[in-house]
């Protein structure tokens, strides 16, 4: 980009402040130790607390994230049976 | 979430991106072949073979939705379709992510069969991105495949790296192991290709790369700054706007299903070299 | 002195436990006959000047004394120092064959072990009786390869010669008992006559070898004349002298 013939001073690509963005919020959440490790562990539990009051099926359970700059989300889905008699 | 029907009756094919040296573009080729075949309609999943250095992630642009990985998978701590990232922009397009925290160790020649068996019973096309190196990860994702697309650099060190694994890719596979299987189907396809070093002569020429490595052409990507670009977004180079890479990448994922494309140097076609190149590697 | 060319495999069948794995290894040793008495100076020095010629066929070889012809070579400390000169030598002797049973138990005081398995190669007859022959040994099977060899990959022929019908990459060995020839480019190394047959030769379609020996006796691509690269040659011994001339 010119301006009067002359280079604007360089400035950083929006495309490379992109790349910094991403790379910023990943590696504060996988430095800050909240790496989705204990998910399993998360899901067994879940499972099994609900399991005292209704049956589920084990593939029933599904955890989706979303990591943010400002927030994560945890979305967790379990389908329960239909209908109970 | 995975219901989506496969095109082809047959099992899916598995297809390993490899190439020995690093940073010749292995992740960028596999997200951008992946991506193309199912803008196709084909049913594609690309898996991160690279475990304990995840990166495809970051260039498909699904970093921030990891839940579970091939990892936990092979592990049996999750079930597979847990796994499976859907992309956003293609909806036949599938990642499964490697694991940042574990080791290599972690893979299995047993547990990546069992996943692979699952996934070519749901999808067409499995796309095995490779680390770089020969050792053992790089060994588990050619052993399965059916085709190998090996990424190399018109430069002595890449050439030198891609005939080793070449060898490999004859000697230390599932096909090369069982007696009358038809051996793996290997194909080259040359990045950052710069036309302006290669007329300076500091570059190696095509024609002197397939020479070294006899084995066929699948396409020739240009240095581009789209490719650059795509990583830093998070966007496969074919889902970017149009650049000369893009179009080299989709010529690569027609010659993959089969189509005859000609060859197309730094945007523009060249009619006698895709024979001259086709003569000399058949 | 006669001394048998030194390369080596593996054959790998894993005997697992927890803890360790055993796997059986095969490799060819280098076999080394004293003549005589206990060894002289004179004999570490015809030694020294057969090391010279080939140094990287013998490097860290293992090494068998064969005792057969050394009646003398009976004493644990002579027995020792062999194994010390040797090993400055970058030769390590592990082992015995044809020991007479006083050699033996010297032998096996010094830490050698009996080596009783095993075939020597023909190289153990001396090159005078090898010309008296009388009949010609009947044609070894070789080897024919037709697809592309490639960096990291090694062929051999163990008898016979090594045909190639394709191109030979850089980083690529081709090692063979007879003659190697190359109808593809030729940019590895190629090693005829490996047990030691010197009128085995090598031919090529195009030379761009980085190594060319012939019975233990190289060349590498730095000592090759420009005008012979890209040609078809063929290298043969003559005397001491590795040949490498166009052909045709």
């Amino acid at each position: 980009m010119k301006r009067f013939g002359l280079p604007l001073w360089p400035r950083r690509s929006s495309s490379a402040q992109t790349a910094k963005n991403r790379l910023q919020i990943l590696l504060a959440h996988e430095r800050s130790g909240s790496t989705p490790d204990y998910l399993p562990q998360l899901q067994r539990e879940i499972l099994e607390v609900i399991r005292r009051h209704v049956t589920v099926d084990e593939e029933a359970i599904d955890i989706r994230m979303e990591q943010g700059k400002e927030l994560s989300s945890l979305e967790i889905n379990i389908e329960l049976p239909r209908s109970r008699p | 979430m995975t219901s989506q029907l496969k095109k082809e009756d047959s099992v899916g094919k598995v297809i390993v991106i490899t190439s020995g040296k690093g940073g010749v573009g292995k992740t960028t080729s596999s997200a951008a072949i992946g991506a193309g075949l199912a803008k196709r309609g084909l049913k594609t999943v690309v898996i991160d073979f690279d475990v304990g250095l995840r990166n495809l992630d970051m260039i498909m642009g699904c970093e921030r939705r990891v839940v579970y990985d091939f990892i936990n998978v092979i592990q049996g701590e999750a079930k597979l379709k847990q796994a499976l990232i859907r992309d956003k922009r293609v909806d036949t397009l599938y990642v499964l992510p490697t694991s940042q925290t574990r080791d290599k160790d972690a893979l299995t020649q047993e547990g990546v069969e069992a996943v692979l068996n699952e996934l070519r019973e749901e999808f067409d096309y499995i796309i095995c991105d490779s680390p770089a190196g020969i050792e053992r990860g790089a060994q588990l994702a050619m052993y399965f495949a059916d085709e190998a697309v090996v990424v190399t650099n018109p430069e002595v060190s890449s050439v030198r790296d891609s005939d080793r694994v070449l060898g490999l890719l004859n000697s230390k596979t599932k096909r090369a192991a069982e007696e009358g299987a038809e051996p793996i189907k290997a194909q080259v396809l040359l990045t950052r290709y710069d036309k302006a070093r290669i007329e300076k002569g500091e570059m190696m020429t095509v024609e002197d790369v397939l020479e070294i490595l006899a084995v066929p052409l699948l396409g020739i990507v240009p240095e581009s700054p789209a490719v650059l670009k795509a990583s830093n977004v998070g966007v496969p180079v074919v889902l970017d706007e149009p650049s000369a890479a893009s179009q080299a990448y989709e010529d690569a994922v027609s010659r993959l299903i089969g189509e005859v494309v000609e060859m197309r140097v730094d945007g523009e076609r060249k009619p006698g070299l895709l024979r001259r190149l086709f003569g000399r590697s058949a | 002195m006669p001394i048998q060319d030194a390369d080596e495999r593996e054959a790998q069948a894993p005997a697992t436990s927890t803890s360790f794995q055993l796997r059986g290894k095969l490799f060819t040793a280098v076999t080394l006959l004293p003549e005589g008495g206990v060894p002289d100076a004179a004999f570490y020095a015809a030694l020294d000047e057969q090391l010279q010629k080939t140094p990287q066929f013998f490097n860290n070889a293992p090494v068998i004394l064969d005792l057969q012809s050394a009646p003398a070579l009976a004493r644990t400390e002579d027995l020792r120092r062999v194994v010390d000169l040797l090993r400055e030598r970058k030769l390590s002797a592990f082992g015995v064959q044809n020991a007479r049973p006083a050699q033996l138990a010297a032998a096996q005081e010094a830490g050698l072990i009996s080596v009783t398995t095993g075939n020597d190669t023909p190289l153990r007859v001396p090159r005078s009786e090898k010309k008296g022959a009388a009949k010609p040994p009947p044609p070894k099977p070789g080897k024919i390869i037709t697809t592309p060899v490639r960096s990291g990959q090694t062929i051999i022929a163990d008898q016979g010669d090594l045909v190639v019908l394709a191109p030979v990459s850089s980083g690529a060995e081709l090692v063979a008992a007879g003659n190697i020839h190359v109808y593809g480019r030729l940019r590895g190394r190629a090693m005829a006559g490996a047990y030691g047959d010197t009128r085995a030769r090598i031919f090529c379609g195009k030379l761009e070898a980085e190594l060319l020996a012939v019975a233990g006796l190289y060349r590498t691509s730095d000592s090759l004349e420009d005008a012979l690269l890209g040609q078809g040659v063929q290298a043969f011994l003559d005397g001491n002298k590795l040949c490498v001339e166009a052909l045709g």
